[in-house]
């Protein structure tokens, strides 16, 4: 291990003092001569082009040396072979008729590239992909993603919104604005949202906090489907969410785009802009986008306090040669999202009125203007990263800063009215190092480290006993992941181990300090096979555990959330008739374990993917021990009335389901693409569901394309359907009117029962219609105009916490233009 | 196996040494959000010793119910003014916030409910069910001249017994004339027994 190390930093630290490149973050410094390898005129280059969208190889593709006569021409396998070949580095030229031209920079270290034509009617760029390059470096997982044609689509989107357009995705409201992805009906700190390669760090504790990612500034977003923690570390129960921003290539001339943007629900305006631009050595990207959005509206009412105002902007860089690339990126996120005006309540007597109204309370005219209660929020991230590619082996070093700046307004009093109630800012430090091995004896793999320091801290001034303690997080971990190909086959396995110091310091209502220290450890592995069952036709099966230490908020949790009061797990304790008590002082990890949360999640899937016809069929059962949650255990009465109080208790979960994603190709015009998706979950302690797990639903794409009409080309019709069931394997409903009854009865209506209940019934099943066209104008503009909810239908979201108040949004009409250059 | 370990943690702590660590504690904060006892004085406006109902909640947020002390026990057939008092009370914290009811006036107003009848003035049950301006004898008004509720003026009748119902509602940006019971959100919300002897 040692060795691997110190050769590992010497070769970076050798190109780095070559180049004069300031030398950051590392900690020893050492110089040594790198070989230069001076290849004599017998070079070859060998690659293997193929068809961007249907992955099958492309024969017959041209493949010249930039500013030379030398070339040559795919065999029928798509493969080339150029050889006497003098420079180390060159630009290629890859084209082909009906084909977008790609010029690749190709050095001698990033051996065989795999090039990825896109056909000149599609909006899919070509690509190149240098040596293999898997998705959390496992074959067997399950990973998703959408078109580019859906990505664009719903860029204006924030990413939960987006994500949820993949099969197996779904999405957790909290607000009109507030969306977080679902992966297989875990959410939050159960999935990690990898986003630029680096692990988002935010107050993933409630679900009230969407991670702070633009999908404007992104290129693609993917999901792997497995419980990923090998790879990606503690958290990934459910699976990985990756967002990926644009590549930076080599040898490019200016490229970009300016787009506007514009709805008619919320009447909101957006802009944005991006630049990218490659040298011989260098190669830098820019991208911004505004959006200003007022108050949504539901088909029979406007939806007051529902506006965002959204910033971000995204910077890189790139310095490549010979083996070695840096690159540094910059990005900045910031969002005020307006929370439902009528979603306030002072106690549950207010809850049952906001849930009887008709139009929700306090609905004002339009307005672009946000008031209380309102989130801001503002993440930053630096993230610098060097990579050495050798010809059989590659080392990568990264480090990461994020700065996430958390204030949300609640109505208050007075001028407390201008003060956040919350005010967190959480600030991470990670470094990760990756070697990827020469192949021995068939099996190849990766071994990495990864450290990481966070500090999140109050900012005083709230007028309010801080929610959530001080604390410092100091985690570690090692993985190694290998797999081994046997014919039609490939097995892997990976295994990891993490720790996670915590120090912790809070106050208690009454002023007090109170301070703990933690320690969490385990082990996460995995195994996986894939097979190539027939051409173009694959089975996966891919088994992982991961797991997470309890949040902050499931141990120390004190207090009023909406109209229901919340206690962590070391701010309850019972007494001698088995009623929840407050126990004298604060608990600790002595007195009442709390173990982390394992999830052992096994993935099935089987695969078609040729250029007519594509299929995902997934299936999956996750377990997952000591599963954290909230359930009911009494009523209390405040001085501002009655309240129904969950603890944080610990169960063993199931989550079973399956999902579809088919798409077919019916003619050169007309295709179909059908998702859907169902999960059953249940708490297996008594039997019962939880709540706000997604209800089966259907959604299919009617696509019609010519390539060309007139001065228009690409252009597409889409009709969108989809049905929503109704969630039938619901938990039981007690009405805020019983709850209240009970406590005037002095009967606690949880100690027989302490199963989770909902205020409201799941809502209706309902049907939407989407349409969509889309055209691109005189090869520049690429214009699309689309409606959603076309019939102005009334419906909730079952997983949507605004359903208690409020319809969903109403029909909507969008309109982007987009130039490119 | 162990070597590792130990590469692992020297790597951490060079993170550790890095990375400046700040071990403080949250700042302590005035506490304005949790209101734990609420005091309701009537004093005879002929003279004579005040009544004092107190409801008191000293876990605040926590499981532990609130509690009548005491309830309202009054005279017949006399005029008193009631005043209201809020207060946060945990360990040596203390915060008034009837003063920021107070300043806060013209977006806060008390509701009252109480056994039909039971007062000689104001007749009736209250403005809780439906808001009628003439109901309740407020003695305080806002900067706008609505009413508040801090201080107002009861007349019993005949002996009885029944309750008296507070409610405190936050309507900023939302009271009115007529805005009514429904309209924003409860900050206070308790209901006494009620004798009058």
């Amino acid at each position: 291990m040692d060795h691997i190390t110190h050769f590992f930093f010497h070769n970076i630290l050798s190109q780095l003092s070559r180049t004069g490149i300031p030398v950051l973050m590392l900690l020893c410094i050492g110089v040594c001569e790198l070989a230069a390898q001076d290849t004599p005129c017998n070079g070859e280059i060998k690659g293997t082009i193929y068809d961007a969208e249907s992955r099958e190889p492309l024969p017959y593709a041209t493949v010249q040396i930039k500013d030379s006569s030398k070339g040559a021409v795919a065999d029928i396998n798509g493969e080339f072979i150029l050889k006497g070949v003098c420079e180390e580095e060159l630009d290629l030229v890859i084209s082909y008729t009906g084909y977008k031209t790609l010029v690749h920079h190709h050095d001698a270290y990033h051996d065989h590239p795999s090039i990825y034509l896109a056909q000149a009617k599609v909006t899919l760029e070509s690509v190149v992909v240098e040596g293999k390059q898997v998705e959390g470096e496992l074959y067997s997982n399950t990973v998703s993603k959408l078109t580019p044609e859906e990505f664009e689509e719903g860029q204006s989107a924030s990413l939960g919104d987006l994500a949820s357009k993949i099969s197996g995705v779904s999405v957790v409201k909290t607000g009109q604005n507030v969306s977080l992805p679902v992966i297989h009906g875990l959410y939050s700190n159960r999935i990690l949202v990898i986003n630029n390669g680096v692990r988002h760090e935010y107050q993933s504790w409630s679900s009230d906090h969407a991670p702070e990612i633009d999908p404007s500034t992104a290129n693609e977003i993917k999901v792997i489907k497995g419980a990923s923690a090998v790879k990606y570390g503690v958290g990934a129960l459910g699976g990985v969410l990756l967002v990926n921003p644009p590549k930076m290539e080599l040898s490019t001339d200016w490229k970009g785009d300016v787009s506007l943007a514009g709805q008619s629900n919320g009447q909101s305006g957006e802009g944005g802009f991006s630049v990218r631009k490659g040298m011989s050595n260098w190669a830098f990207m820019a991208e911004a986008n505004a959006l200003k959005q007022g108050d949504l509206q539901a088909p029979d009412y406007i939806l007051s306090n529902t506006g965002k105002e959204e910033s971000s902007l995204l910077l890189g860089t790139r310095y490549h040669k010979g083996s070695f690339d840096l690159e540094t990126h910059y990005s900045r996120f910031s969002q005020k999202l307006g929370i439902l005006r009528g979603s306030v309540n002072g106690n549950l007597e207010d809850f049952r009125n906001a849930l009887e109204a008709e139009v929700p309370n306090d609905t004002q005219p339009f307005t672009h203007e946000i008031n209380t209660p309102y989130q801001l929020v503002v993440h930053n991230m630096l993230k610098v990263s060097a990579n050495v590619q050798q010809k059989e082996q590659s080392f990568s070093l990264q480090y990461a800063y994020q700065h996430n700046a958390r204030q949300e307004f609640d109505v208050r009093r007075g001028t407390n009215n201008e003060i956040p109630s919350i005010d967190l800012v959480l600030q991470t430090h990670s470094i990760d190092g990756e070697w990827k091995h020469p192949t021995l004896s068939g099996w190849s793999g990766s071994a990495g480290l990864q450290v990481m320091y966070q500090d999140n801290n109050n900012i005083p001034g709230t007028n309010t006993t801080p929610y959530i303690p001080n604390f410092n997080n100091y985690r570690g971990g090692a993985f190694l992941i290998e797999s081994k190909e046997i014919q039609e086959n490939t097995i892997e396995w990976g295994l990891r181990y993490d720790f996670q110091y915590s120090s912790i310091r809070g106050r208690e209502s009454s002023g007090d300090v109170f301070r703990n220290s933690l320690n969490y450890q385990n082990l996460s592995g995995t195994v996986g096979w894939e097979k190539r069952v027939a051409k173009h036709q694959f089975l996966k099966s891919n088994f992982g555990v991961a797991w997470r230490p309890p949040s902050i908020s499931e141990l120390y949790a004190y207090g009023r959330h909406r109209s229901i009061y919340e206690y962590g797990a070391w701010r309850y304790t019972f007494d001698d008739n088995n009623n929840v008590v407050s126990p004298g002082d604060i608990l600790t990890e002595k007195e009442k374990p709390v173990d982390s949360e394992v999830g052992y999640k096994w993935v099935n899937s089987y695969e078609v993917r040729n250029s007519q016809f594509n299929l995902e069929l997934v299936g999956f059962v996750n377990y997952l021990d000591n599963y954290l949650y909230s359930r009911p255990a009494g009523i209390t009465r405040t001085a501002r009335g009655v309240f129904p109080f969950y603890i944080t208790d610990q169960t063993n979960a199931l989550f079973v389901g399956a999902d579809v994603m088919l798409k077919w190709e019916h003619s050169s015009k007309l295709a179909s693409q059908l998702k859907a998706g169902y999960i059953y979950a249940e708490n297996l302690e008594d039997g019962t569901p939880f709540v706000a797990i997604a209800p089966p639903s259907i959604n299919y794409d009617l696509i019609y394309s010519l390539s060309k009409v007139g001065p228009m080309s690409n252009v597409s019709v889409k009709l969108s359907p989809q049905f929503t069931f109704e969630q039938f394997y619901h938990p039981r409903v007690i009405t805020a009117n019983r709850v209240i009854a009970s406590y005037e009865e002095g009967v606690n209506l949880f100690k027989e029962d302490d199963s989770i209940f909902d205020f409201m019934a799941p809502p209706a099943n309902y049907f939407l219609l989407n349409a969509s066209i889309a055209c691109t104008l005189y090869d520049q503009f690429t214009v699309r105009f689309s409606v959603e909810n076309a019939l102005n239908t009334n419906y909730k979201r079952y997983t949507d916490v605004m359903r208690y108040y409020a319809f969903d949004t109403g029909r909507n009409f969008s309109l982007k233009i987009k130039y490119k250059f | 196996m162990k070597n590792f370990f130990k590469l692992l943690s020297s790597a951490f702590l060079l993170t550790l040494l890095f990375t400046a660590c700040d071990e403080e504690a949250p700042e302590a904060e005035n506490e304005e959000e949790v209101i734990t006892d609420v005091t309701l004085t009537f004093t005879p406006v002929g003279g004579g010793t005040p009544v004092v109902a107190l409801a008191q909640d000293p876990d605040g947020e926590g499981p532990a119910s609130l509690e009548i002390v005491s309830d309202i026990e009054l005279l017949a057939n006399t005029t008193y003014d009631m005043s209201i008092s809020l207060m946060f009370i945990s360990g040596n914290e203390q915060e008034n916030i009837t003063e920021e009811v107070e300043e806060e006036g013209a977006e806060h107003m008390f509701f009252f409910g109480f056994t039909n009848n039971i007062f000689g003035d104001p007749e009736g049950n209250g403005n809780v069910d439906e808001r009628d301006d003439e109901v309740i004898n407020y003695l305080d008004t806002d900067e706008n001249g609505l009413p508040v509720g801090l201080e107002t003026q009861w007349t019993t009748g005949v002996a009885a017994e029944g309750t008296f119902r507070v409610v405190l509602k936050h309507q900023p940006d939302m009271k009115t004339a007529t805005s009514d019971y429904t309209v924003g959100e409860s900050d206070i919300d308790l209901t006494w027994d009620l004798m009058i002897e």
